[in-house]
């Protein structure tokens, strides 16, 4: 999964070294210990009190017990390495993970599995990172607005609250870390100090490293900088592939920005929270305002874990790539707490299915130590792909806002037509020419038409004219640069149905749609014809709309839990980002020689969202210091308002929750909820037992404070339950956060589903909680189909919204998987019934893998839409390989898998998608290439998988794996029993066991229970793979905050 | 059901005790020894399999109309890996050793291989639940019958607590000195789930237990042996219960 493994595998090879000596590599794993850490530490070692924090208040890192309670995490953790011999030590985590980092051959991992000290081995991932006028579209600004609230005589602004963000570093020259002010400008000398020293309750710290000096760097304002690269400099070359790109700071420097650099996204997101207010943004030389963060008083300390690194095959051309480990990732986030911030902002891909991953596990920590923790939805939409599915924090989509700069283009006959610019430079009317006319001799008609900028234009034709530009293939920016090139003054881009986009053109240039654009080509194409450019203006525009990248539910990991929560501004937003610098500059800046300039940029993706998110909490820790995180999502959530129509098909659709979670965030509204609906570590602790029982520590909490029943009953503000059988009830309780005792009044509806609430009013003095159940019950709704309503509370004053979505099942009720390792093995079910009688079984397996031959495509940076695209045509192409497969009647269960074992090279990233002859579409685009499509009771007919390689080697090669498992596969090595009767509305248990398989094999089965009608009504896959010699990776997100700019 | 539940609190309620150390006598205990040839899928238990231990076997059927062999009543579930085999069952944690999950509503009796009469002394049990389902604090009755060779019917009811904080696990039952000096050629054992309102039936498969350590007072030639054992270990117990 990791390029430094490649690179490692390589000189290992190139040495001549043998086959064994490779299976000795080694490669970073992250071991999680079974003791709590100290920021969730209860005090059940003999010897050491409790650390952690009470409730309402944070923890403290520097207490004498939470320093003792540490060292004696040192000793067991080097206790535990000691086992392996005491390998390199990566990383070591004590306050929200209990763990460290190490280099470790597959048989060490196998034998710290085998420790009782060792809950988990997890290998170390790669992870992606995934605003002027927001504070604004927001309300922040307006009168009345949380910006003109007090508290304590302060501005809700985010007062003396600490944002700490997780990312890729910062650029400490911007205006939006200054910690002085001057004609309300943020300013770094002169001026008068605008801030006080850093909070009560802050232990980090500023790091000196490559360009960055605290003394200079580090303000009032900015008050932490640090940085972890132990993840990503193990094993990593000193130079050529792989090695630290050029543009890189091993510091706290945010890297370098630019045509070839990714830095940049650290400071956008830093400064989005909490930049300041009043900062002059210049974009590309155009005076554009100035920007704010969403909480301009609030302190910021960044967590740089983000790093850029030689990729000569990097699919975006710029030979470099940046990743983020995940063991990095669990070092910041463990730091970040410990040094005492209040709010997380954590913009970077994570699991789509797993609450166990390392990131996930550390931010459930800070969870309980009171931290608010925002992170991105992800930006594989609009399929299906929500990463950090956990309850414990914010996940946040991306929509739009209403700042639409544009631009009009006047012809000589009059007509005036608007589009998408930044021109800064109002251009007279001037001679037009179709590019498709101003050609050299021989140019190739497509390239000219699209303006390439590879000398198609004939400047004797194109000298002082406007020219006319079809968009697509290559770069917008690329195409106004050829016209400038070939001597032309302004540009035409006729848009091809991607949307319009303000870019900073070579010329001054206006986007305008495909039918404005064919009605200005033909124009163009007549004698005389002239064309005048204005100067952009904002001309605003509907919003909020969903973002089309903005990845959607339903949560893989869950289907009783909703995910995304909520969605905020993440399209076309500007803020801070590092300036484009030369490498000889970047040395100087790295010297201390060089004090670099400012920059911003507008960026696009859900890490620009969950900034926003993060701001926001920070004005609602400061108006409301006692609240817990979950309060403070229920606020956000309980008070958004719906999106607008963003006209996509189907469950995709920007209307569904599995879009926009609950709703935009309306923060004038959510200060004042009225009902919160609570939660805390208890509620997480009975949620694990119940999904994640293993990483529960220590494992006796699942005795003390008991299993959650079911998971739809987690205390969320939003109710999603994924299989009614006929009825069923959740529960929910509510805390009145008012000042004033309220009654409120319920009302719900589902369609399809009759929704009775009880009690249907609620009596609540302050500060009081009660409980409540909704009981949906099927009522014509579809079968298997969701069903999209709405719980509201309101006392007349507040109006407590949540989602509810439904969906029946059918009438039996039994698990969709059943996983294994061993060679035999039992499972005994609960299977829910809605009938009365005897039912029947098919079954069929256990079916060793079949593989699929070795096929080698080109990598190409594809989205979701496009894979589907290229798989409903059924052809090969360079990037994408399709398979056909024909799944005959009767079929349990299909199942097709690409590991990152199975690749070319290390680190290589595929994805895949499968077609179903209905048309539907199901997506698996992860980071790396460990990627899975599953269908229980497929239908029969012709499906495609169609893999796509996404990202890595020139050449990647793959080979797929598949089970297609029905009746006719029967044998003895798996047996299904099931019970003599059933009763509708009840329950029974049924027997599986398989036996027989041979050690190093993956095998499936499957078996359909079948009502007493003998119709199928359920699908259990049965998965076994005895070849686990090492811990198999969790799916994870493959998202990318990289603009689409072509 | 009231009635019964009523009855069994007023007198003949048997008290949990601490697990009994090993004692002599004989015993099922799922463990070494066990003969499962006739049982059809081991280790799942359908409708007539039998296990055999020592001088005694364990039958296992189910009692409702229409049973069929292959109907599934109950497994050998392998207490150190509890938490793979109760997949989604609440099972016993407490108990690292096979033991028998009896499901579904399914009835376990035994007897000895060769139909002499034997006397029962004390069994681990359990309630085991269905995943997801509220049980209530009494989750079930298991009325235990023995069988004389005369055609005498006695019995003696052991009360199943639900799950504390979710947990389920095993606790001894000792049975009173009526019922275990009476000499028995077969016991069953009848489980009754309960719900919340203390109505108890044994008709939705939800009458779920796991069975353990079934030990019977040692035979007369064996007596002579372990006499002294015996009486001190009667007198420990009789300790325990009056601390109880």
């Amino acid at each position: 999964m990791n390029l430094r493994l490649a690179t490692l595998s390589t000189l290992l090879l190139m040495g001549g070294l043998s086959g064994a000596a490779m299976a000795q590599s080694r490669s970073t794993y992250i071991i999680q210990l079974a003791a709590e850490p100290a920021a969730t530490y209860s005090g059940n070692v003999p010897g050491y009190t409790a650390t952690q924090p009470a409730a309402g208040t944070r923890f403290n890192a520097r207490s004498p017990a939470a320093l003792a309670y540490s060292s004696y995490l040192d000793s067991q953790q080097l206790s535990v390495a000691a086992l392996v011999g005491n390998p390199q030590i990566v990383a070591s985590y004590k306050t929200v993970y209990n763990g460290f980092a190490a280099r470790l051959t597959a048989a060490e991992v196998q034998t710290l599995r085998a420790s009782p000290l060792v809950v988990a081995v997890h290998p170390d991932e790669e992870r992606k990172l995934d605003t002027i006028s927001t504070a604004t579209f927001l309300g922040l600004t307006a009168p009345g607005g949380v910006w003109s609230q007090t508290v304590g005589g302060l501005p809700v602004k985010g007062e003396d609250i600490i944002i700490g963000v997780i990312d890729g570093g910062v650029w400490p020259e911007s205006p939006s870390y200054a910690d002085r002010v001057s004609g309300g400008v943020p300013v770094f000398s002169g001026g008068s100090s605008a801030y006080g020293p850093p909070p009560a309750g802050w232990f980090g710290t500023c790091q000196a490293a490559e360009g960055f000096t605290p003394a200079l760097h580090c303000n009032n304002k900015l008050i932490g900088a640090q940085f972890f690269n132990a993840g990503f400099t193990a094993g990593r070359p000193a130079s050529g592939e792989g090695s630290k790109h050029w543009t890189e700071f091993y510091s706290p420097r945010d890297s370098v920005g630019g045509a070839t650099g990714h830095g940049g996204h650290g400071s956008h997101t830093s400064s989005t929270a909490g930049g300041n207010s009043g900062a002059p943004v210049t974009l590309s030389g155009i005076n554009m305002g100035t920007a704010s963060g969403m909480a301009p008083r609030a302190r910021i300390a960044t967590y740089k874990v983000c790093y850029t690194f030689v990729n000569s095959a990097a699919s975006d051309g710029t030979g470099s790539q940046n990743t983020c480990f995940t063991s990095d990732s669990v070092s910041a986030i463990d730091k970040a707490v410990a040094d005492g911030v209040h709010v997380i902002n954590y913009s970077i891909s994570g699991s789509q299915t797993s609450v166990n991953d390392p990131v996930e596990q550390a931010f459930l920590r800070a969870a309980n130590a009171g931290v608010f923790v925002a992170a991105s939805a992800g930006n594989s939409g609009p399929g299906v792909a929500v990463a950090h599915v956990s309850p414990w924090l914010t996940t946040v989509a991306a929509s739009t806002h209403d700042r639409s700069l544009s631009g009009d283009v006047t012809l000589g006959n009059g007509a005036k037509y608007s589009g998408a610019s930044i021109n800064p430079t109002p251009l007279p009317a001037t001679p037009m020419i179709r590019a498709e006319d101003a050609g050299v001799a021989g140019a190739d008609a497509t390239s000219l038409r699209l303006c390439f900028n590879t000398g198609v234009l004939d400047s004797s034709k194109v000298t002082g004219k406007v020219v006319v530009c079809d968009r697509g293939s290559n770069a917008r920016t690329d195409k106004s640069l050829a016209v400038a090139n070939a001597g032309g003054v302004g540009m035409v881009l006729a848009d091809n149905g991607a949307g319009l986009v303000a870019d900073v053109h070579s010329v001054p240039s206006v986007h305008v749609n495909a039918a404005d654009g064919a009605i200005i080509k033909a124009y163009a194409a007549t004698a005389g014809s002239t064309a005048a450019i204005s100067a952009f203006y904002n001309s605003g525009k509907p919003a909020p709309v969903m973002a089309g990248f903005s990845s959607r539910g339903p949560n893989q990991g869950d289907s009783n839990m909703l995910k995304p929560d909520l969605t905020a501004p993440g399209v076309d937003v500007i803020a801070t980002v590092t300036a484009a610098l030369s490498p000889s500059q970047r040395d100087a800046v790295a010297n201390g020689t060089l004090v670099p300039p400012p920059d911003w940029a507008s960026y696009q993706g859900t890490s620009m969202s969950s900034p926003h998110v993060a701001g926001l909490a920070a004005l609602m820790r400061q108006a409301h210091p006692t609240w817990s995180s979950a309060a403070i999502k229920s606020a956000l959530m309980t008070t958004s308002v719906t999106t607008l129509n963003d006209g996509l098909a189907g469950e995709q659709n920007g209307l569904l929750p599995w879009s926009q979670g609950a709703g935009h965030v309306v923060p004038n509204k959510a200060i004042d909820p009225g009902l919160v609906y609570d939660a805390g570590k208890i509620d997480y602790i009975r949620y694990q037992c119940k999904v994640n029982r293993p990483a529960v520590v220590p494992a006796s909490d699942c005795t003390t404070y008991g299993t959650l029943d079911e998971t739809y009953n987690f205390n969320l503000p939003s109710i999603t339950v994924g299989s009614v059988s006929g009825s069923v009830t959740v529960t929910r309780k509510v805390t009145n956060v008012g000042a004033s005792s309220a009654v409120y009044i319920a009302s719900a509806s589902v369609p399809g589903f009759t929704t009775v609430v009880t009690p249907s009013n609620l009596s609540l003095a302050p500060g009081e909680t009660k409980s409540f159940t909704v009981k949906l019950t099927a009522a014509g709704a579809v079968e298997n189909q969701w069903a999209y309503g709405s719980l509201s509370w309101t006392d007349g004053v507040h109006v407590v919204r949540s989602p509810v979505t439904a969906r029946t099942g059918k009438s039996i009720l039994a698990p969709a998987e059943i996983k294994g390792t061993t060679v035999s093995g039992t499972r005994l079910i609960t299977v829910k019934t809605g009938f009365s009688g005897r039912m029947t079984a098919n079954k069929g397996g256990m079916k060793a893998v079949t593989m699929g031959p070795t096929n080698a495509l080109s990598p190409s940076a594809t989205s979701s839409a496009t894979l589907k695209a290229a798989c409903v045509a059924g052809l090969d192409t360079a990037s994408i390989k399709v398979y056909s497969v024909s799944i005959p009647s009767g079929a349990i269960v299909a199942r097709f898998e690409l590991r990152d074992a199975d690749v070319g090279a290390v680190g290589d990233d595929n994805d895949m998608g499968l077609l179903a002859p209905d048309g539907k579409f199901i997506y698996s685009g992860n980071d790396g290439s460990n990627e899975a499509v599953q269908v229980i009771n497929p239908a029969a007919g012709g499906y495609r998988v169609c893999v796509v390689a996404y990202g890595g080697a020139a050449s990647m090669t793959h080979r797929l794996s598949s089970w297609v498992v029905s009746a006719s596969d029967a044998s003895s090595s798996l047996n299904v029993l099931l019970p003599g009767n059933a009763v509708a509305g009840g329950t029974a248990t049924v027997g599986v066991f398989w036996s027989g398989l041979a050690t190093g094999g993956r095998y499936m089965g499957g078996f359909q229970l079948k009502d007493p009608a003998g119709l199928v009504q359920s699908g259990t896959a049965v998965r076994v793979n005895t070849d686990g010699t090492a811990p198999v990776a969790s799916p994870d997100n493959g998202m990318s905050s990289n603009p689409r700019n072509k | 059901m009231k009635k019964l539940i009523r009855t069994v609190l007023a007198a003949v309620a048997l008290s949990a005790v601490a697990a009994i150390p090993a004692q002599a006598g004989p015993v099922i205990d799922f463990d070494g020894g066990l003969d499962t040839s006739l049982v059809w899928f081991p280790p799942l238990m359908t409708h007539g399999d039998a296990l055999v231990q020592g001088d005694y076997y364990l039958s296992t059927v189910s009692t409702k109309a229409g049973a069929a062999a292959g109907d599934l009543v109950g497994a050998l579930v392998d207490g150190s890996d509890v938490a793979s085999t109760c997949m989604s069952l609440v099972c016993p944690t407490n108990n690292s050793t096979q033991f028998l999950a009896m499901l579904n509503d399914g009835l376990p009796f035994i007897g000895r291989l060769d139909g002499a009469g034997f006397q029962i002394k004390s069994v681990d049990a359990s309630f085991i639940a269905a995943a997801g389902v509220a049980v209530p604090p009494l989750a079930m009755i298991l009325r235990v019958y023995g069988f004389t060779d005369i055609g005498g019917v006695f019995f003696e009811d052991i009360l199943l607590p639900g799950p504390v904080g979710g947990v389920l696990g095993f606790a001894s039952y000792d049975f009173s000195d009526a019922f275990s000096g009476r000499s028995y050629v077969e016991v069953d054992f009848y489980g009754y789930s309960c719900n919340a309102a203390g109505s108890c039936t044994r008709s939705a498969d939800t009458a779920q237990f796991a069975l353990d350590n079934i030990a019977f007072v040692p035979e007369p030639s064996s007596l002579a042996l372990f006499g002294l054992a015996v009486a001190g270990l009667a007198l420990a117990r009789r300790r325990r219960n009056g601390n109880a």
